[in-house]
């Protein structure tokens, strides 16, 4: 039986997601239809809407569903830069962005756009720097709820608070497809973002599908065109099944899911401390399913390998040497080379348990035991 | 009625003499097995070095001609259309596909050639005869004999006369497996794929030698170099890929002997191994990337001291190249976007940092007499494994 430890790449699909994505499937109305086929259709996906935005904490008139967080996350960027370029050409956002976020701002750039990284040294946005930054006037800020490969939760409310206090007209983007459901006080947190987007799969929904949280009062212009749905914002026949599983599997993400991801990560973090030479790469505030370690003398690669021949799979957050594709995250977080080759990061579900958390912190060292060098 | 045929013209093959019908027979055998998957049923008829390929009504032309550009031996493949050996026919398949041989061209030309004397029109009176026929059908052109935008060929041939706008580049090189069997070192990286194409096209047939080394080496880098190997099975056809794993060689040079040395003593012992396994296989000859001067070991130094042990002729076609000019033939073949991807291969997983760059015989034999060679080889040999990869 396999060990999965990789839930910060993707989780498996709840019982409940599943079962909510087959009875989804069957409904096999177009909701845009006006008879009766549709009109169930319909009702089912306000129903997940409705469900969904009550997780999110927003209102459902204001969740828009999407294919994916990258597309959420794409459509607020550009949708965001488009209301405020206007007024200013600055562009902020932190140093440890997904590439969903970091590579439209890029695209921006052809647009005029003045791109300004906000560095996240040990896991913690560097508010002097963003309340400096936002004296010059600026369109967009991005800043992620949760990053996804330290952890780290930054804090929103400060974000906005430093818009407030600068009177700047900057709209904020918040990238919350790893702290949904999972950063403590993330409703409250998310109340202070003008957009945000999610994901079903990193909650034990399905592939396929995301949503994008737009506030009301905000009319950016779409980006894809057609028939109209989703009131224009994000046209395309709507997928009932995966917005059904969106919402199934949020409800069923409750406290009791979260304590047991704490008490999980409890564990193999008290278990990691016993040995030596381990660094815990911990973020003061950081998500409890995400654990970034360094386990030192041995290549994150061989370690993984070694895991996967025993059927444990994690990932390993920095690419290997042979690769061009440096982590920029890691060393935005601070971590020296050494550290960063022998980086792993551990994606920690309610699904997993006590005996596989033993097997897979085993399974590190014997792997290092026997391939690691010193 | 389709009257589409392909004409494949051999290149180098021509030259051959009593033995043409060894390497024509090669030819056939390759350009059959890749029509098998193309949609339709093709019939072939050779005849003055060049195949000409009749497709069925349903025959997918176009994916045929992409098909034969791959084929070694074949200098050019051209898309033509086939009529009967009279100006009148001629004309009239002229007249019939105008549009597509013109295309937006402003200037053109005919030019005819007629390999059988008998037909009564010379060359150059057969092309200003459908030469007046295209400027009558379409005045706003321009007849250029110099630099023509189009060139319409008339083909007067001994059992058909055919009409084409020119042929496309084939593969060149001699029939695959014309020249022997061939083992590559196939490594996940840019050169070695482009060192089997390079030998394939002078006519060998290949199997390909990849060296694993688990768990520095993962599924990732296996599947890199499937991918790889199935890039040059699309040249070379069926295609064997044996898998060795070094990790034991690794560790035990990486404990025992000194790390300066390392690179040159692991690349000696994958000559070790590949000549075994060339034997095993009734391969000829080694095939192995190396470019002089690229990385430490292939200095002229650490190539002498790699080249001592294997008694089989090693062919490195890179040798000569530039680093860019591999990679233009890299992204030619397809295997160059594979290549890139970043995974550890058993040449990254212990590199040592200040690399000798001169090495000796004698220094090496040195730190070799420490080994247990052969029990080293022999267990590695008990790893192999293969696998058959279809092009």
């Amino acid at each position: 039986m396999a060990v999965y430890f990789d839930n910060a790449a993707t989780t498996i699909p709840s019982e409940g997601a599943v079962a909510a994505f087959n009875k989804g499937l069957l409904l096999y109305g177009n909701p845009s239809s006006p008879h009766s086929a549709g009109a169930e259709a319909r009702r089912a996906l306000e129903a997940a809407r409705k469900s969904l935005a009550l997780q999110v904490g927003c209102k459902s008139e204001e969740l828009y569903f999407t294919a994916s967080g990258t597309e959420a996350n794409n459509s607020a960027v550009y949708g965001l830069w488009e209301l405020r370029k206007r007024y200013g050409k600055r562009v902020l956002l932190t140093d440890s962005e997904h590439p969903s976020v970091k590579e439209p701002c890029r695209r921006l750039e052809k647009d005029g756009a003045e791109l300004v990284y906000v560095p996240t040294p040990g896991g913690k946005l560097d508010m002097d720097f963003i309340k400096e930054a936002l004296k010059t006037p600026t369109a967009l800020i991005c800043v992620m709820l949760a990053n996804n490969e330290t952890g780290a939760v930054y804090d929103i409310k400060a974000v906005r608070d430093a818009i407030t206090k600068s009177g700047s007209r900057a709209l904020f983007h918040c990238d919350a497809v790893q702290g949904f459901m999972k950063a403590e006080g993330y409703k409250q947190l998310l109340r202070n973002a003008d957009t945000a987007a999610f994901s079903a799969h990193k909650i034990h929904g399905v592939r396929g599908i995301g949503a994008l949280m737009l506030r009301s009062n905000l009319h950016p212009p779409a980006f894809i065109l057609g028939g109209g749905q989703e009131k224009g914002i994000r046209s395309g026949t709507e997928n009932l099944a995966g917005a059904m599983a969106f919402a199934a599997a949020a409800e069923e993400y409750g406290k009791a899911q979260t304590e047991k991801v704490k008490a999980l990560r409890e564990h193999i973090e008290n278990r990691l401390r016993a040995l030596p030479d381990v660094d815990l790469n911990l973020p003061e505030k950081h998500l409890s399913g995400i654990l970034s370690i360094s386990l030192r003398g041995i290549k994150s690669e061989t370690a993984l390998n070694c895991l996967s021949a025993e059927g444990i799979y994690i990932s390993a957050s920095s690419a290997c040497s042979s690769g061009q594709a440096e982590n920029s995250v890691l060393a935005a977080y601070g971590l020296d080379k050494s550290a960063r080759e022998s980086a792993l990061r551990i994606g920690i579900s309610p699904m997993n348990t006590v005996e596989e958390a033993d097997a897979l912190i085993d399974a590190l060292v014997r792997a290092r035991a026997r391939y690691g060098r010193i | 009625m389709n009257n589409e045929v392909l004409l494949l013209k051999y290149g180098e093959v021509v030259m051959k003499g009593l033995n043409r019908g060894y390497f024509d027979n090669m030819i056939v055998r390759r350009v059959k097995q890749l029509l098998k998957d193309v949609e339709g049923t093709f019939s072939l008829e050779y005849a003055q070095s060049t195949l000409c390929i009749v497709g069925d009504e349903y025959a997918d032309m176009v994916e045929a001609a992409e098909k034969m550009k791959k084929v070694f031996g074949v200098a050019s493949v051209c898309r033509a259309y086939r009529c009967e050996k009279t100006v009148e026919s001629i004309r009239e398949t002229v007249k019939e596909h105008l549009e597509e041989l013109i295309g937006d061209a402003k200037t053109f030309k005919c030019e005819g050639k007629r390999s059988d004397k008998s037909f009564p029109l010379s060359s150059p009176a057969l092309s200003g005869e459908i030469g007046g026929t295209v400027l009558q059908l379409m005045p706003h052109l321009k007849v250029d004999v110099v630099n023509p935008d189009v060139t319409i060929r008339l083909e007067v041939r001994d059992k058909y006369a055919a009409v084409h706008g020119g042929g496309e580049k084939g593969a060149g090189g001699m029939p695959n497996g014309s020249a022997g069997h061939g083992l590559l070192l196939l490594s996940g990286g840019i050169d070695s794929p482009v060192a089997g194409y390079l030998m394939a096209k002078r006519g060998l047939s290949l199997d390909g030698l990849y060296f694993d080394s688990p768990p520095y080496t993962g599924q990732a880098a296996e599947d890199k170099v499937n991918a790889l190997a199935e890039v040059l099975a699309g040249y070379c056809g069926k295609f064997y890929l044996h898998t060795i794993s070094l990790t034991e060689i690794q560790e035990v040079l990486m404990r025992d002997c000194d790390e300066r040395l390392f690179t040159v003593l692991l690349r000696r012992f994958m000559m070790r191994l590949a000549e075994r396994q060339a034997k095993n296989v009734n391969a000829s000859a080694l095939i192995t990337g190396e470019s002089l001067g690229q990385v430490a070991s292939q200095t002229l130094h650490a190539l002498t001291v790699t080249n001592a042990v294997p008694e089989l002729p090693v062919f490195r076609p890179c040798i000569a190249m530039d680093k860019d000019e591999i990679v233009q033939i890299s992204r030619k073949i397809g295997s160059f976007e594979i290549s890139i991807l970043p995974y550890e291969d058993c040449c990254t997983v212990f590199v040592p940092r200040h690399p000798n760059t001169r090495p000796t015989l004698e220094q090496i034999l040195e730190e070799e007499a420490k080994l247990d060679i052969n029990g080293l080889v022999d267990r590695a040999m008990e790893t192999h494994r293969h696998k058959k990869i279809l092009g």
